[in-house]
């Protein structure tokens, strides 16, 4: 009897067996032919980016790497030791580095990427010990030194994610894939990427390729020329990280020297809303993001002592624009009728009482009986005081946010539309909105009711309202260019790599400004005596050292709101310049922002001069002298 | 002494005869073996194994030398179980030679420390009832070797199961050992009281049932060895462990009710298994639907299957499959490589080769003389054949899936050392009945009335492989 439970158990497994080789084989056998064809996906490489004179911004480079198939490597476990010891591994890290299941098996798998020459060379030189290795060359990014001080807006591509790749597989991405991460490089992925190939090959059934049934080459991406012009954007860099460097040993009036933790220089062509560059600070080197960051650089990149070298300040800082922004208070109290260019203000007493508070001019400074164009010049806060006040008092007739409407209408308070990732959209908020702002956060807004004072505060660019860089610079070219405002742009063209355009970038105008003949040549007047007139508060950078081009601009010494001086987190003043030049016929509107810089006219305005120094082919300054205002 | 005796007379004349057959089926194991190493180098580097020469030098010598010492140590026994051992042995260094050099080399110190264990054990091992005499020993040796890996330092989880005990670089598997230890305890208790395991002597209304009294030291033992099991999560040794212990009641009572008995039980447990522990639910639904998740539980099952269907009636020939990357495809998937490499016809074949030894187990168990060597024979072959069920059903989806070695064919020395005792004491046990004596003990004569002289061992019924020797 137990010979025949043996017998019955054993007969139970021949038929099993039976089952699975006889009858269920064909099924099987027909399911694995039909995988007996495999795509490889041939990666395709980059476009270029280029500057607007075609400067090679972003360019590619052909890295060693040592490439395995796995198939093969699977049959030859010795080949696996002596690759190893060849590339310095142990034999656990190659066959990790080979089961990497995001290759394709017929793919071969990148084990050792920047191989060094003598480890490329004793592969060729070897080829029969490694069988299914190859030493081979992989397209990976190289920055040109202008690609570098560009850094910001070309941005740099990377492994694509589990989640970009979920999104984006039905495109043909497969999940080695680099993909555009910030800059141009995530804006125009679909120009700079070109067409994956396809390589069609039969394989048997160990996996090993047999023939190649069909190849499809792959179409390198389209090179993307931006209006970027390299040379500017290396000198608004350096110009930057100059005027930084300076201000961090200028000492501040509140105590030891200005922190300078990060500014920005944006430079727009006023006639068509191209950008010309946008310098941040500080910089980061692209060159790190080729073939994967290491932990440690990332780390560092994101360090708070490091200022956060990744966020773009040129339009993702948000600053208090201070006197800058009184092109706008002038621009509403004419529209509105509150000042004309000839109306006068009596700035008697330094400042302008409302109702019991007194809000002073920067150091009780008291200007006398001021125009419109004077007002400007010196910066007379009573004169942009009186508007705000105006404007408030009477918003039975101007409505109760005209200051605000006017402010957007420069661009201010929304994204530019700048064709890069993660601008941000400053603020400039309106009674309702602060209201809303003091029901959400009470803590970080105490006082949710509008008082005359808002006004007068953000009259001057202070308090309730922040802009980026990018945005002051499209506002004073709108009011260079006469009135329109454009949604700038960084891209001009998409070309093959024979140079024929196949797609234009042109910025859009979004709002028109009217002035008068007489309104505007009486504002510029003012901006114009701002560097020309020794009472100009940024006579010292430009007037004072003969600047030969006639620049028109304003300066601006930002309050940050929130902290006040001596207390912990305190901040210092935000130094600011915005400008344009030539100033009867502007080609350009360059402006600088530097966080804790201290004043406009000391900081921004010398490196906005070097900056027009460079754009004007001008000789560097002997000494550039600094002056107070 | 017994072995000078032993080397002046060899006893008989039958057997020469029998050692002759054995050496002449050592040299057709030898001559397939080496066939298939050579078609396997040759399938996979397309080229002849660079070591054939000196690998068919050293197999052969190991098979010779253990021949000799059968010549002397046991010349009248079975001539077909250490051919047949050496074959499979043979057969599964081959296939791990073909997945895995590093494992292959290793593989063959085991081989050769196999052969010295079963010479050892025939030699030391003089007569199949000396084990008798010692089955408490047994018992806690047993017993003992199952606790050793919950040890803490030396113990080690290997694949979430706690089997191995840690030794400097040397592993080894204790649970091996033990079943074959607990298989001697449970052979001479169950011995000592088949008769009164097989009459109830304690009235319930109207029927008289056991005297629980009886089965308390085997009752202890196999718990305590099954919870143990349980503890380092080892299910297929746990299973093997169970059968095992049922069908040796069963055949020294002859009461099919301790086969219902062990159908119930192991139904409770599965069912307790199932609720408590996750592994054995996981290998549960990768059993029925290995397609729910074929990238994790069910991957292994699925490429098993593929590698069996691969390999259709006639194999894709040794070294020419792609059955490398199943996991596990040296030890518990062993049989799908064979499957494909050699197809159905070679899996069967493999098969046979394991029903051969079980029924040649069998058969010494229905000659041997004596009550308790024939149901350690019995129990001995039940294991040979209930291990080799459960990894074969587990790897063809019979059955669930549970990780033990096919015997001798898969990589694993503490495995193939059990294995290589276990045949040399099945050996031992045949040339005790076959040694013709002088003087037949009378007692062994009034052992007629119990079960396995009562046709629960009949060969009346034809098998394949018992028909073809004898």
């Amino acid at each position: 009897m137990v010979a025949v439970v043996v017998a019955c158990l054993f007969a139970a497994l021949f038929a099993r067996l039976w089952t699975l080789d006889i009858i269920n084989a064909p099924s099987a056998q027909a399911a694995a032919a039909s995988n007996a064809e495999r795509t490889i996906s041939l990666p395709a490489p980059r476009g270029l980016i280029l500057d607007r004179n075609g400067n090679v911004l972003v360019g590619n480079v052909d890295e060693p790497v040592i490439d395995v198939l796995r198939q093969t490597a699977i049959q030859h476990p010795a080949m696996e030791e002596r690759l190893s010891v060849l590339l310095g591994m142990t034999l656990a890290q190659l066959t990790r580095a080979l089961n990497n299941l995001s290759v394709s098996p017929y793919a071969p798998v990148p084990v050792l990427p920047n191989a060094s020459p003598q480890q490329i060379l004793y592969v060729q030189e070897h080829q029969a010990l490694f069988p299914g290795v190859t030493a081979t060359t992989e397209s990976v990014r190289a920055y040109s030194p202008m690609g570098k001080a560009a850094a910001n807006i070309v941005g740099y591509p990377g492994r694509i994610t589990g989640s970009e790749y979920q999104r984006l597989k039905s495109q043909g991405y497969q999940p080695t894939d680099e993909i555009g991460q910030t800059g141009v490089e995530a804006t125009y992925e679909r120009v700079l990427r070109g067409t994956p190939g396809v390589e069609k090959v039969a394989v048997d059934s160990q996996g090993q390729v047999l023939s190649v049934l069909s190849v499809t080459p792959p179409v390198p991406g389209r090179n993307l020329r931006l209006s970027i012009d390299g040379t500017i954007q290396m000198a608004a860099e350096s110009a930057l990280e100059q005027g930084i460097a300076a201000a961090r040993t200028t000492k501040a009036n509140s105590g030891g020297t200005y922190r300078a933790t990060s500014g920005a220089v944006v430079v727009e062509d006023p006639n068509n809303g191209r950008l010309l560059a946008l310098a941040t600070a500080p910089q980061y080197d692209p060159s790190q993001f080729v073939g994967g960051i290491s932990q440690a650089a990332y780390a560092a990149l994101n360090n708070p002592a490091a200022h956060y070298p990744l966020i773009d300040r040129s339009i993702a800082g948000e600053y208090n624009p201070g006197s800058i922004f009184k092109l706008v208070t002038a621009t509403v109290g004419i529209n509105d009728g509150i000042i004309t260019p000839t109306s006068v203000f009596n700035d008697n007493q330094g400042g302008l009482r409302v109702g019991n508070q007194f809000f002073a001019n920067d150091g009780h400074q008291s200007y006398g009986p001021v125009q419109l164009p004077k007002a400007i010049t010196v910066s007379d806060d009573a004169y942009f005081y009186h508007i705000g006040e105006t404007l408030w008092n009477g918003r039975a007739t101007y409505g109760g946010t005209a200051f605000q409407r006017t402010a957007r209408l420069y661009g201010f308070a929304s994204p530019t539309g700048v064709d890069l990732p993660g601008e941000s959209s400053g603020y400039v908020l309106t009674p309702a909105q602060k209201a809303k702002l003091h029901a959400q956060y009470p803590k970080a807004y105490p006082y949710g009711s509008w008082y005359t004072g808002d006004n007068v505060q953000s009259a001057i660019g202070q308090d309730d309202l922040v802009v980026t860089p990018l945005q002051a610079a499209n506002a004073y070219s709108a009011f260079a260019n006469g009135g329109t405002v454009w949604s700038p742009k960084v891209a001009m063209d998409a070309e093959t790599p024979a140079g024929k355009v196949v797609a234009r970038y042109t910025p859009k105008a979004i709002h028109k400004i009217t002035y008068t003949a007489a309104e505007h040549a009486s504002m510029l007047a003012g901006f114009s005596g701002v560097t020309t007139s020794p009472l100009g508060t940024a006579y010292g950078s430009f007037g004072q050292v003969h600047f030969p081009v006639p620049v028109a601009g304003k300066t601006g010494t930002a309050q940050v709101s929130g902290v006040k001086r001596g207390q912990p987190g305190y901040k210092q003043p935000t130094s600011v310049f915005a400008s344009f030049a030539p100033a009867s016929a502007p080609k350009y509107a360059v402006v600088c922002f530097v966080a804790q810089g201290g004043y406009g006219a000391s900081v921004s305005a010398p490196i906005v001069a070097n900056v027009y120094r460079t754009l004007f082919h001008l000789p560097a300054p002997g000494a550039a002298p600094a002056s107070g205002g | 002494m017994n072995a000078a005796a032993a080397v002046a007379a060899p006893t008989t004349p039958r057997a020469p005869a029998r050692r002759r057959t054995e050496l002449g089926l050592i040299v057709l194991a030898v001559l397939l073996v080496g066939g298939l190493y050579a078609i396997a180098g040759l399938g996979k580097a397309g080229s002849l194994p660079a070591n054939i020469v000196p690998f068919l030098l050293i197999f052969f010598a190991l098979l010779v030398v253990a021949h000799v010492a059968m010549r002397y140590l046991a010349p009248n026994a079975d001539p077909i179980l250490l051919p047949t051992a050496g074959l499979l042995n043979g057969v599964g260094y081959t296939f791990i030679a073909r997945l895995s050099s590093s494992q292959a080399s290793k593989q063959a110190a085991w081989t050769a420390l196999g052969f010295l264990v079963f010479i050892a054990t025939l030699a030391v091992v003089r007569r199949g009832r000396d084990l008798e005499r010692y089955r408490y020993l047994f018992a806690f040796a047993g017993i003992g070797l199952l606790l050793l890996p919950l040890v803490p330092h030396i113990g080690e989880n290997i694949n979430g199961a706690r089997l191995w005990i840690h030794l400097g670089s040397f592993s080894f598997q204790p649970g091996e050992l033990a079943k074959l230890a607990l298989a001697v305890f449970f052979a001479s208790v169950l011995v000592e009281r088949a008769d009164l395991l097989a009459h109830g002597t304690v009235r319930i209304g109207r029927f008289l049932v056991l005297d629980p009294r009886y089965l308390a030291p085997i009752i202890v033992a196999w718990g305590l060895s099954l919870l143990i099991f349980l503890a380092e999560n080892d299910l297929g040794s746990s299973f093997l462990f169970f059968a095992l212990f049922i069908g040796m009641l069963w055949m020294a009572t002859g009461r099919a009710y301790y086969l219902g008995l062990g159908v119930g039980l192991f139904a409770a447990g599965a069912v307790f298994a199932l609720k408590v522990i996750g592994h054995a639910q996981s290998r549960v639904q990768a059993w029925l639907d290995p397609w729910a998740h074929p990238e994790t539980t069910g991957y292994q099952i699925i490429q098993g299957q593929f590698a069996i269907a691969d390999g259709s009636v006639f194999g894709t020939g040794p070294g020419q499959s792609n059955a490398s990357h199943i996991p596990y495809a040296s030890s518990d998937f062993i049989f799908a490589v064979v499957a494909n490499e050699l197809g159905l016809v070679g899996a069967a074949a493999l098969l046979m080769g394991y029903l051969l030894m079980v029924g040649t187990g069998l058969r010494i168990a229905l000659r041997a003389d004596r009550q308790f060597e024939k149901l350690l024979a019995a129990g001995l072959a039940l294991i040979l054949g209930v291990q080799t069920f459960v990894i074969v059903g587990g790897v063809t989806r019979l059955i669930p899936l549970t990780g033990i070695t096919l015997p001798f064919v898969s990589y694993g020395g503490s495995s193939l050392i059990a294995n290589w005792i276990l045949v040399a004491v099945l050996l031992r046990i045949s040339d005790d009945t076959e040694t013709p004596m002088v003087v037949r003990p009378s007692s062994l004569v009034e052992l007629s009335d119990v079960g396995l002289d009562t046709g629960m061992i009949d060969l009346g019924t034809p098998t394949p492989p018992e028909s073809g020797v004898s």
